[in-house]
């Protein structure tokens, strides 16, 4: 099995080359120029534009955009194999020092997100597989399928509007992760403002997952539940928790897993929405500033990052495959 | 600390529902009342962070707002500024005096002021001038913005504390280019290594600006440079700190040149959401809303509760709303085309529904409080009736009856184009879309985003779209690059307006030295603009704002964005924060 991760492992460098160059093409090829938006935005008066064109060309050499796209990608091939992800365009800062300043926020923002998904829905699923069609099964349906259909960017509109403390309750604070002030705080007070900070986010990043994921778990389960091994175990006289806990849950976690993949990218994905509407500087708004003002090499930092997760993450999931279904094993199957 | 559960208790709320005091206006009675003092600080919202602090090389309209405020003084400062009673660039700031001009007006010479410290301490001197100009110009470096107002500016000369500007072509509006463009950055900062010392200005615009690798570590250092997040300027605010995401505060200078302003600190904090930043400006976590929505200036701040401790208003940002018509395309080449257009869009109606009243119908290209707006020009009235008749005599009549008009086998559809960042234009264009079809015009809408839109409109790859033309100052300036025929290519007639005489009009009113000979000009340029219609503009933009009952004197000015904190001030009894304390 060993042989079969590291064959995987080495199987991911072409893969990541083919989507590094597939990314930066889309990148490349993608109308706008970083170049032009550097004339500055819509709010500022601007200078002689007849003759930009020779300003914009000048840039546009600064930012190495006047070589041939091969050219330019061969560059970054050269620069990203020393782990030197380049420097942004916007303020020419090492991307790799941007990142660092938001990677950890939105690690934190989702790791807890999806801790709570998963602590709350497993077990919402297990009980609503164990007693399928029940009033508390019915119940927990309608109500994880009502959270589902309501859009959180409304969910937070309306959290900041009632609970932010403007004309109704102030209960929460409505942006950053942080007090002002907190700088000068005592550690466990920061860490309690900084809690305290996260509950809204939070709360909009996870309430509608769990809908998808206890729906997962409960259909998982009812499919194993039924099965003979489990009637085996009933007649053998073992009791229902060790049934369903032991036996059937076990089993039923491989549609989960295979969610888990996505889980890697996911904690530093970030959302840009729940991101803008709590002003909270994390990798979502990060991405979408790369977009808008084209700033390339971020945009490829990014994309590779992502990449690199993806296929991390469906390496770990297969890896946990094995753990929950010792049936499961890469020795000789391994090209199936 | 006070945020925790705090619950308001149901009693008060009634109470503020019970109350609303009638009539209650946004006026500031109090606004020059006392002796004004120093103290409290003012915590502005920030939509955007800025990308970066380094003048000549942020893109960010908010990077200026915080680094050079909204006269050209905060934490850097430039030559000239704007005087308050006309808004013309006559006031001298780090220029001892406006530039004395030669009569061929090709050269301008100022006299750098004695005795300004930067913030660190040393002093200013002309050759931080110099130093400022010279990396602005340096093609190695991230400048393009500041690049592209100085393509006239052909030498640099000094002589102990005069500079004497040196252009390649008179123009009215070289002062400006000079004078109002770059803020004045330190040299011994930027370039403690002296990389420039041995260049002269002209070497950096010449051959060797490009390929010295002296120059060439210079730019590399320069665009990088860790001052570019921590500036050190002269002006009257300090840089204090930047957390990123978070906040940007600077400090009162207390060693600055020039009048003192009164307030301890400016905190600029980034709300990037409207409705959080409302509820944070109500929970009094923000003094200063520069901006608010439409719906909730009309809606969400009003009552007694709001009135009792904010004030709210409208100002003019000196921006208009526009549609244009690609002058190219076979519909819109006869102006009688572009003028029915016109009068087929009811700007009132579209003032009133989507901006909720904040705008006044526009009618030029400049704003009605600048000089040389021209206040005989009347904007073509709303008249389906009118718009009708002038499509028949163009010959844009429905000949196979199905409803839409055509003219020798082309039917009149067209495609409006718009960004997906722009509120309005999802807002428009159902408007727009209904009207055309009454009168026989089959318009679609097509949405993409900025950077995309902006290439296709410099490629003048549309039919129609719309734009928001802005503009830094109340002079006519930045219009040659707008609506000269020469500008359709590169400038920003993305139109395709071609006209001789206007163009005339544009190039004599450049070289007029007279003001009110200047202004002539100008008033026929517009005569034609509105005749012709090749831009049919919907409105003046309206902002509305809302700050806290406390600061006095309160002055928005009419450049941007508007709001002046150096006159601001706050009695010493209402005073919110304290300098040793945080908030």
């Amino acid at each position: 099995m060993r042989i079969y991760f590291v064959k995987r492992l080495l199987l991911m460098v072409p893969t990541l080359l083919g989507i590094s160059l597939v990314s930066f093409l889309i990148i490349h090829l993608t109308p706008g120029d970083p170049a032009l938006l550097k004339l500055g935005d819509s709010e500022q008066r601007s200078g002689n534009q007849l003759l930009a064109a020779q300003i914009i060309d000048e840039t546009r050499a600064l930012y190495g955009l006047d070589q041939p796209l091969y050219v330019q990608y061969l560059r970054w091939l050269k620069r990203i194999l020393t782990f030197d992800f380049g420097e942004s365009l916007r303020d020419h800062r090492p991307i790799i020092d941007k990142l660092k300043e938001r990677i950890p926020v939105s690690v934190k923002l989702s790791g807890i997100s999806l801790l709570f998904a998963y602590l709350i829905s497993i077990p919402l699923g297990v009980h609503s597989a164990t007693h399928p069609y029940s009033i508390g099964d019915r119940v927990t349906t309608i109500v994880l399928f009502g959270l589902y259909s309501l859009p959180n960017f409304w969910i937070a509109t309306m959290a900041i509007v009632y609970l932010g403390g403007g004309d109704f309750w102030n209960v929460f604070p409505v942006y950053g992760l942080a007090s002002p002030n907190a700088g000068s705080w005592p550690w466990w007070q920061r860490l309690e403002d900084e809690l305290w900070h996260l509950i809204l986010p939070v709360t909009c990043l996870t309430y509608y997952t769990f809908a998808v994921l206890s729906r997962y778990m409960r259909v998982g389960m009812i499919e194993i539940i039924r099965q003979d091994f489990i009637r085996t175990a009933r007649a053998k006289g073992l009791g229902e928790r060790t049934i369903v806990y032991r036996h059937a849950l076990r089993n039923s976690l491989i549609p989960i897993v295979t969610l888990m993949a996505d889980l890697l990218p996911a904690l530093l994905g970030g959302s840009i929405v729940v991101e803008t509407l709590f002003s909270i500087p994390g990798m979502g708004s990060l991405s979408y500033e790369a977009v808008n003002t084209r700033d390339y090499p971020l945009l490829m930092a990014i994309f590779t990052l992502s990449a690199l997760l993806t296929l991390l993450g469906i390496l770990l999931a297969d890896f946990l495959y094995t753990l929950v279904d010792p049936r499961i094993g890469y020795e000789k199957s391994a090209t199936a | 600390m006070a945020r925790r559960i705090v619950m308001l208790p149901l009693v008060f709320l009634t109470f503020v529902i019970g109350c609303t005091r009638p009539g209650a206006t946004s006026e500031n009675s109090a606004a020059d009342a006392g002796q004004p003092v120093q103290g409290d600080w003012a915590v502005v919202r920030f939509e955007s962070e800025p990308d970066n602090l380094n003048p000549l090389i942020t893109q960010l309209a908010t990077a200026r707002y915080a680094l050079t405020g909204v006269n050209n003084a905060q934490i850097y400062e430039f030559l000239m500024a704007y005087n308050p009673k006309d808004w013309d660039l006559t006031e001298p700031l780090l220029a001892v005096a406006p530039p004395a001009i030669s009569d061929d007006h090709l050269s301008y010479t100022f006299t750098i002021r004695d005795g300004v410290k930067w913030h660190d301490g040393r002093p200013l001197t002309p050759d931080d001038v110099l130093f400022t100009f010279k990396a602005a110009a340096c093609p190695l470096a991230d400048t393009a913005w500041a690049r592209s107002f100085l393509t006239d500016l052909a030498d640099i000369q000094m002589d102990a504390r005069s500079m004497r500007f040196v252009m390649s072509k008179p123009n009215v509006y070289n002062v400006s280019n000079i004078a109002n463009v770059l803020a004045i950055i330190p040299k011994h900062v930027f370039d403690a290594e002296g990389l420039l010392d041995s260049f002269s200005y002209k070497d950096i615009i010449g051959p060797k600006g490009k390929s010295d690798p002296k120059i060439k570590k210079f730019a590399d250092q320069f665009n990088a440079h860790a001052a570019n997040r921590a500036p050190v300027g002269t002006g009257p605010y300090k840089f204090e700190r930047w957390d990123s995401g978070r906040e940007l505060v600077l400090t009162r200078n207390e060693d600055y040149w020039g009048k003192k302003p009164y307030l301890d600190k400016i905190v600029y904090r980034i709300i990037t959401d409207y409705t959080a930043a409302l509820t944070a400006l109500k929970a009094g976590d923000t003094d200063v809303m520069p901006r608010l929505l439409p719906i909730q200036y009309t809606e969400q701040t009003s009552g007694a509760a709001f009135d009792q401790q904010f004030v709210k208003m409208k100002y003019s940002i000196l921006q208009e709303a526009a549609i244009m018509w690609n002058n190219e395309r076979p519909f819109f080449k006869d102006k009688r085309v572009r003028q029915a257009m016109a009068m087929l869009v009811e700007r009132q109606k579209i003032i009133d529904g989507i901006r909720l009243g904040l705008g006044k119908i526009g009618m030029s290209f400049l704003d009605p409080s600048a000089k040389d707006f021209n206040p005989n020009l009347k904007a073509l009235p709303y008249d389906p009736k009118r718009a009708a008749e002038l499509l028949d005599e163009a010959g844009w009549k429905d000949h196979d009856g199905d409803g839409i008009r055509d003219k020798d086998g082309v039917k009149f559809k067209f495609e409006f184009l718009g960004s997906s960042g722009s509120q309005i234009f999802k807002q428009l264009s159902p408007v727009l879309t209904e009207e055309f079809r009454k009168a026989g015009i089959e318009m679609t809408e097509r949405v993409i985003e900025f950077s995309v839109m902006l290439q296709s409109l410099k490629d003048h790859r549309f039919d129609a779209s719309t734009l928001n033309f802005s503009h830094g100052d109340l002079s006519p300036a930045d219009a040659f690059q707008v609506w000269h025929s020469s500008a359709v290519a590169g400038g920003s007639n993305f139109f395709n307006f071609r006209n001789p005489q206007a163009d005339r009009l544009l190039e004599e009113a450049r070289l007029e030295f007279d003001a009110e000979k200047r202004k002539q000009l100008y008033w026929r340029w517009q005569e034609i603009v509105n005749e012709e219609q090749p831009v049919t503009f919907v409105y003046y933009v309206e902002e509305s704002g809302a700050y806290s009952k406390r600061f006095r004197n309160v002055q928005w000015l009419p450049l941007r964005p508007g709001y002046d904190l150096n006159s601001w001030w706050v009695p010493r009894g209402l005073q919110k924060y304290k300098t040793s304390a945080n908030p």
